[in-house]
């Protein structure tokens, strides 16, 4: 299933490419070697990445965060929806039919809103690519405040929803 | 010896995972065999976006000037830089780790910490097939309100990180800055 998004960006990829090929074959050439550099360095990496979220998702299928989301305390529910939110990496069309089946059981609005905020914008699991590119400061602080903020979002939410 | 050694670390993230695989292998051949399928679909997920990604990002590296960039996203951007940031981010496709190597390029090219955060937190939250899909799933008022509060959220996170994090602390930058002038 390639999303539209994606269709879009790899056509406009292929337009950038081939307009820059027609205007200088040489900054084409060094565009492209820097692509492959790329792709190999920080690629490799990210299926290291990848491989180890597919592995915790084997051991703690989404019908498992389904129930721990659903139990305990408003606010613990909600907290702990921002840290499985933090430590997972779900596709769009997995994660919203689980935040909607959760939703139907009623398991509480601030752990969804709080678990699907996290789930986008925190990333815990790709932390290593992120320092790697901006150094452990901006990485760390990023998240960080991230997180805080998924929380404040779900509050919010709670209280106008 | 010592090369293997050198990049077995240099690879870490992929001998941790190949342990793990190992590991679970041995104990529960029914998840080792759901987690690599789970993997499949990352890794397919992966190579529709990055290689475009990664062509995008050299491609600006060598064409874009410097101070074009700093010019729409640069620290006297202001409201229109912000506003660019969000567009930029929404409009792009793919998981988190895709929007590292161009909001990178685009930091060396002279953006904002401020907007750079603002262009990341954009790309992996605002996107308009998320919003059908979300509205699809839990309801139009859900997903507005939800929205509602993640776009000035976006805009005060990257306002708070451009004033905690200086440039010079990137070491991606200070590499750069000193190799080259």
């Amino acid at each position: 299933m390639v999303s539209l998004n994606t269709i879009i960006l790899i056509g406009i990829a292929l337009v950038a490419l081939l307009i820059s090929a027609w205007k200088d074959k040489k900054k084409t050439k060094q565009s492209l070697k820097m692509a492959k550099g790329l792709f190999f360095k920080t690629g490799i990496e990210i299926v290291g990445i990848l491989a180890l979220i597919g592995l915790f998702l084997a051991w703690v299928p989404p019908h498992i965060i389904t129930k721990i989301l659903g139990s305990g305390s408003v606010a613990l529910s909600g907290l702990l929806g921002a840290i499985i939110g933090s430590v997972t990496i779900l596709p769009a069309f997995v994660a919203f039919p689980l935040a909607a089946s959760l939703y139907q059981r009623g398991a509480y609005l601030i752990a969804i809103a709080a678990f699907l905020t996290t789930l986008t914008m925190v990333g815990f699991a790709t932390l290593p690519i992120e320092t790697k590119h901006f150094g452990k400061k901006f990485a760390y602080i990023r998240n960080g405040l991230s997180f805080g903020l998924a929380l404040l979002i779900a509050l919010g939410m709670v209280i106008i929803l | 010896m010592k090369h293997l050694i050198n990049s077995l670390k240099k690879q870490r993230l992929l001998v941790i995972a190949a342990l793990a695989y190992l590991v679970t292998a041995a104990i529960n051949r029914e998840v080792f065999i759901q987690g690599l399928f789970t993997t499949k679909d990352y890794l397919i997920e992966m190579l529709e976006v990055m290689p475009a990604v990664f062509v995008l990002t050299g491609l600006f590296n060598f064409w874009i000037p410097k101070e074009a960039v700093m010019k729409t996203f640069g620290s006297s951007s202001g409201f229109r830089g912000r506003l660019a940031s969000v567009l930029l981010g929404s409009v792009s496709a793919g998981p988190i780790y895709a929007a590292f190597p161009i909001t990178q390029a685009l930091l060396k090219k002279g953006a904002s910490v401020e907007n750079v955060v603002i262009v990341i937190s954009a790309w992996a939250v605002v996107k308009v097939p998320m919003i059908l899909v979300e509205t699809k799933f839990l309801g139009l008022r859900f997903a507005l309100t939800r929205y509602g509060f993640t776009v000035p959220g976006i805009l005060l996170l990257g306002w708070v990180c451009g004033k905690l994090i200086d440039r010079k602390e990137i070491p991606a930058l200070a590499a750069e800055t000193s190799s080259r002038e």
